[in-house]
């Protein structure tokens, strides 16, 4: 499968190229202007003719971006919000001009924590970020993947990792990457979320 | 108590239509901060979004006019400072950068800075695009009402509207603040002219002299049920389509025109 890896100038994104290489031929690209992972490209991810060229022939594109973004990396929380979701509806629609048929969208299971502790939060319960630019990011993401996908355009898979080294292994999140990238759609819906964690308060 | 009889009032977005109709209803009912990306005597001067729209009017003391870019959190916060209440009408259609810094970072910035100031009450507005072209938008439904989740699908405009819209609810549902969401869709005149009989009318819509009174009743109106409400801002239209009920429950507002020698033999 061609695959196509974003913010793959970080550890996860890095991981992520690194694993499913093993299977899948991929592409990997970021904002640095060098990363060690292998045929990293510099790419604008705002630029829309950029990420439809850099789309060309991909079958799945694997959006780490939303989960790996930090403040520190862009300045300002309206930038930080601005980064993450324009990078997404770029990506989203670049992708759907491009004939990719998923997009698996890498979220964070933060957006479920202030629930009360007590209850099993799955994916039908709504998200519940909290009112600041670093929570609101990864939602808007998902919510713009949402849209996109409800055209029937595309189809676009969220998962919600959990805190990767702390409930979920790197493993984990490679081994829920692969599955997203080719399971099959549940009841034709063109949206699907997962939550990812394998301990504390998500794992099932 | 978040109602707002007296006092000033915040205009975000003002240059625009929707800006001249909110202006003409409150300017003799508050004191007014008008603001909008241009200067108010640029947007005064036109011109017209559409030929029969109104243009704002240019208002002395006791109101202030401002140029806000609403994308900026210092000059929105700097805005927002001693304001009973906020009504943001930004908004940007068709770039793909600016859509995003006015209609979602805008959103953000408004709703960050009026839970700074502890403003009493924010007026946020939006679009309803009631047929987006793909087959899960609300166009081939009838009765819809208010509280329906919008579907904005991949439409840039109306998705970047909807992006602001959750922003603002979850500050809302956070803080407290109290969020009237108004809905839009299509504007007219209230005066029909004689050629205009019988040509119909979109089933969403409301005059812009309805519009500009929402706001008075918006800011009157006693408590919400929930930090967050979205209303339906539109005539009733026998089409039986869109219903605003519940700005006639919760605002006491109905829209004065019905449009009726539009689709009248």
């Amino acid at each position: 499968m061609n695959v196509l890896v974003t913010a793959a100038d970080s550890d996860l994104g890095a991981m992520l190229c690194q694993q499913l290489a093993s299977a899948h031929s991929v592409a990997s690209i970021g904002r640095s202007e060098a990363a060690s992972t292998a045929g990293y490209q510099c790419v604008d991810m705002l630029d829309l003719e950029a990420m439809t060229a850099v789309l060309e022939h991909t079958e799945v594109a694997v959006h780490a971006l939303p989960y790996t973004a930090e403040l520190a990396d862009v300045g300002d929380e309206q930038e930080l919000l601005d980064w993450v979701s324009r990078t997404t509806y770029v990506l989203a629609t670049a992708a759907c001009a491009a004939g990719v048929r998923r997009v698996v969208l890498l979220g964070s299971l933060d957006v479920m924590r202030s629930y009360d502790e007590r209850f099993i939060v799955t994916p039908e319960w709504q998200p519940r970020p909290q009112a600041t630019a670093e929570s609101l990011a990864p939602h808007m993401a998902e919510l713009v993947g949402r849209e996109v996908a409800r055209t029937g355009k595309i189809e676009v898979v969220a998962l919600r990792l959990g805190q990767v080294g702390i409930e979920v292994s790197e493993d984990e999140v490679a081994a829920a990457v692969e599955g997203a990238m080719s399971n099959p759609l549940q009841a034709q819906y063109h949206w699907t979320v997962q939550h990812v964690a394998s301990s504390g308060r998500f794992a099932r | 108590m978040a109602t707002v009889t007296e006092g000033k009032v915040l205009i975000l977005g003002a240059g625009g239509p929707v800006g001249a109709a909110a202006i003409a209803a409150l300017k003799d009912h508050y004191e007014l901060r008008i603001t909008d990306a241009r200067p108010m005597a640029e947007a005064a001067e036109g011109p017209r979004q559409s030929p029969r729209a109104p243009l704002p009017e240019l208002l002395g003391a006791p109101h202030e006019n401002r140029v806000v870019d609403v994308s900026k959190y210092d000059q929105v916060l700097a805005a927002v400072e001693g304001m009973d209440a906020v009504i943001n009408l930004t908004v940007l259609r068709p770039h793909p950068v600016l859509a995003f810094h006015v209609n979602e970072i805008g959103a953000y910035n408004v709703a960050k800075a009026c839970v700074a100031c502890e403003t009493k009450r924010l007026i946020h507005t939006g679009p309803f695009h009631s047929g987006l072209g793909y087959d899960s938008d609300w166009w081939n439904d009838f009765r819809v009402s208010d509280d329906i989740p919008i579907h904005p699908a991949d439409d840039l405009y109306a998705l970047t509207k909807y992006l602001g819209n959750d922003i603002t609810r979850i500050f809302a549902e956070e803080h407290g603040l109290e969020v009237l969401t108004f809905l839009y869709c299509h504007f007219r005149p209230r005066e029909i002219l004689a050629e205009e009989h019988g040509r119909g009318i979109h089933p969403y819509a409301t005059s812009w002299e309805d519009t500009g009174e929402g706001f008075l009743y918006g800011l009157r109106a006693g408590v919400m049920p929930s930090p967050y409400e979205t209303f339906f801002m539109c005539s009733r239209l026998p089409h039986d389509k869109y219903r605003p009920d519940k700005a006639k429950r919760l605002l006491g507002w109905e829209a004065r025109d019905s449009f009726e020698a539009l689709y009248s033999r």
